[in-house]
């Protein structure tokens, strides 16, 4: 039996392609030549058209079933969400990210003074405890009375202080005028300066005074746990401007303070008041800031969280229809 | 309705509209995929895979023969299914018995289209499945340019498009299948109809 399969490939491929007309007509007329000169070629040529007949008649067939597609074939394509939505919903979430992380890192630089009304508490805390205590406490007290009892001794200390700023002189009558409702508490050697730079504050100053007989107290418990609290505290002195309404009750107590100064003392504590003044309205106006940052990035966040979850709901429930 | 404009109701969404172009082409699409594999359940698979590619697809449709980018889409997912089962053999044992059993035309599923008379339907039946059974016999890649261009009626450029190959490939797969072919239907000879019944000689 002839087989055509044996043919030359190359030959096979002109006479398939002779028989569909994809030849250009040069090669065309090469090899219809080619098949009236060779009988070879000749036969191969009819075998391959009968052949060709025969698969072309072969029918179409019949699907055993419909195949149309039902919702939950055509799957998230159906009802694929419009793009807007898809834009919509990302950027909805970016802007919730954003927000989030901007609370965030806002928390992060106001984590450390949002700390130190915290502590305050503790150092109270620890106090009350130190007090209880009994005669280590007893003992503490009038050491800390004492120092109370000598406001002379901080005024000399504020006044050693602030002589780099203001002259000794100008810094003595405010001192003075202040001196009744402060709380002097016990100088660290690290801490001279910064306590009387915020010796007008009569909270940072209570809360110094409550930290050092805390310190005191703890010192002579030998308890490690207070003397770390207390110390804590008494680094909280270095900051008081972190508390809004502790900065706030500050200045409204330099206010007082001044303008009493204003009215009691005459034209030099007047032009003294703008001394303490001057950092108050700029702690104040950090303060306002920092809470109206806040209180608006709590809201920005509530409603881009509120968005992206509407919108991914939305997205979602489309792509599963 | 007009084609193009059901095409164009499926590309926004409409699955109804799809669906009926569905039911215009699933037979064409059910025969490629049973000549490709020569297993019912599995050309039924293919050609419902198909169809679910076809809708999710379907934006990338950019005009032209949409039979032709349905052919190509079914072609594609019967060579992938057919190279998953080379790659794993033992997937296909099912189908393995079946081919060793022989094709047999008389199966709802290749049903031909038309009502032809018993006589004729059984001769049809016999000639019918001595081409199938030799289709079948072709190498996938033969098989693929041989139904599409001389079952399908698909020219050269379209077939090598939809195979994506080159229409030297498609030239020469073409011819050697076309050769095999001939080669296996003269062992069936005496089923042929007289005016397509091969030789071993030139008819003179």
């Amino acid at each position: 039996m002839r087989r055509m399969s044996s043919l030359p490939k190359r030959d096979l491929r002109k006479l398939s392609a002779y028989l569909d007309g994809e030849l250009t007509p040069q090669e065309a007329n090469a090899v219809e030549q080619l098949v009236k000169e060779n009988a070879d070629l000749k036969w191969a040529f009819d075998e391959m058209r009968r052949t060709r007949k025969l698969v072309q008649a072969l029918p179409e067939l019949q699907a055993p079933r419909n195949f149309t597609l039902s919702r939950e074939m055509a799957g998230a394509r159906a009802y694929r969400p419009a793009p807007f939505l898809r834009y919509a919903t990302a950027i909805a979430m970016l802007a919730f990210a954003f927000t989030l992380g901007t609370d965030f890192l806002m928390n992060m630089a106001g984590g450390m003074r949002a700390a130190e009304p915290a502590l305050e508490v503790m150092s109270d805390f620890a106090a009350k405890e130190a007090e209880s205590v009994g005669e280590v406490i007893e003992e503490a007290a009038p050491m800390a009375m004492e120092e109370e009892a000598v406001p002379g001794e901080q005024m000399d200390m504020l006044a050693e202080t602030d002589v780099d700023e203001l002259p000794q002189e100008e810094m003595e009558a405010p001192v003075e005028a202040e001196m009744p409702e402060m709380e002097v508490p016990e100088p660290s050697a690290a801490e001279e300066e910064i306590a009387a730079m915020e010796a007008p504050a009569e909270e940072d100053q209570a809360a110094g005074g409550v930290g050092a007989d805390v310190e005191r107290s703890a010192e002579n418990l030998g308890d490690e746990w207070i003397e770390g609290e207390s110390g804590t505290s008494a680094e909280g002195v270095e900051e008081p401007e972190e508390s809004y309404f502790e900065s706030q009750a500050a200045n409204a107590a330099d206010e007082s303070t001044g303008t009493h100064d204003l009215e009691g003392a005459g034209e030099l504590e007047a032009q003294e008041a703008p001394a303490p003044m001057e950092e108050t309205p700029a702690r104040e106006q950090i303060s306002l800031d920092f809470l109206q940052n806040l209180s608006l990035l709590r809201i920005l966040e509530i409603f881009t969280g509120l968005v992206t979850l509407i919108l991914g709901l939305v997205w979602l429930r489309q792509r599963k229809r | 309705m007009e084609e193009e404009k059901l095409i164009a109701m499926a590309k926004e969404g409409d699955l109804d509209a799809f669906n009926r172009l569905v039911l215009s082409y699933q037979n064409f699409v059910y025969s490629i995929a049973y000549r490709m594999m020569y297993a019912e359940d599995a050309a039924a698979d293919a050609s419902q895979e198909a169809f679910i590619l076809a809708f999710r697809k379907i934006r990338t449709h950019r005009g032209g023969s949409f039979k032709a980018w349905l052919g190509r889409i079914a072609t594609n997912v019967c060579l992938d299914e057919l190279r998953r089962r080379k790659r794993h053999p033992e997937d296909s044992l099912e189908e393995k018995m079946e081919f060793s059993e022989g094709f047999d035309a008389s199966l709802p599923g290749p049903l031909v289209q038309g009502e032809p008379g018993p006589e004729k339907s059984v001769e049809q039946s016999e000639v019918a499945k001595a081409i199938e059974d030799c289709i079948r016999g072709l190498p996938d890649e033969f098989r693929a340019v041989l139904v599409l261009v001389d079952v399908q009626g698909f020219g050269y450029k379209e077939s090598s498009s939809m195979l994506k190959r080159s229409m030297g490939t498609i030239k020469s797969r073409l011819a050697r299948a076309r050769a095999r072919m001939r080669d296996c239907l003269q062992q069936s000879r005496e089923l042929l109809p007289d005016a397509f019944r091969l030789h071993d000689e030139v008819l003179l």
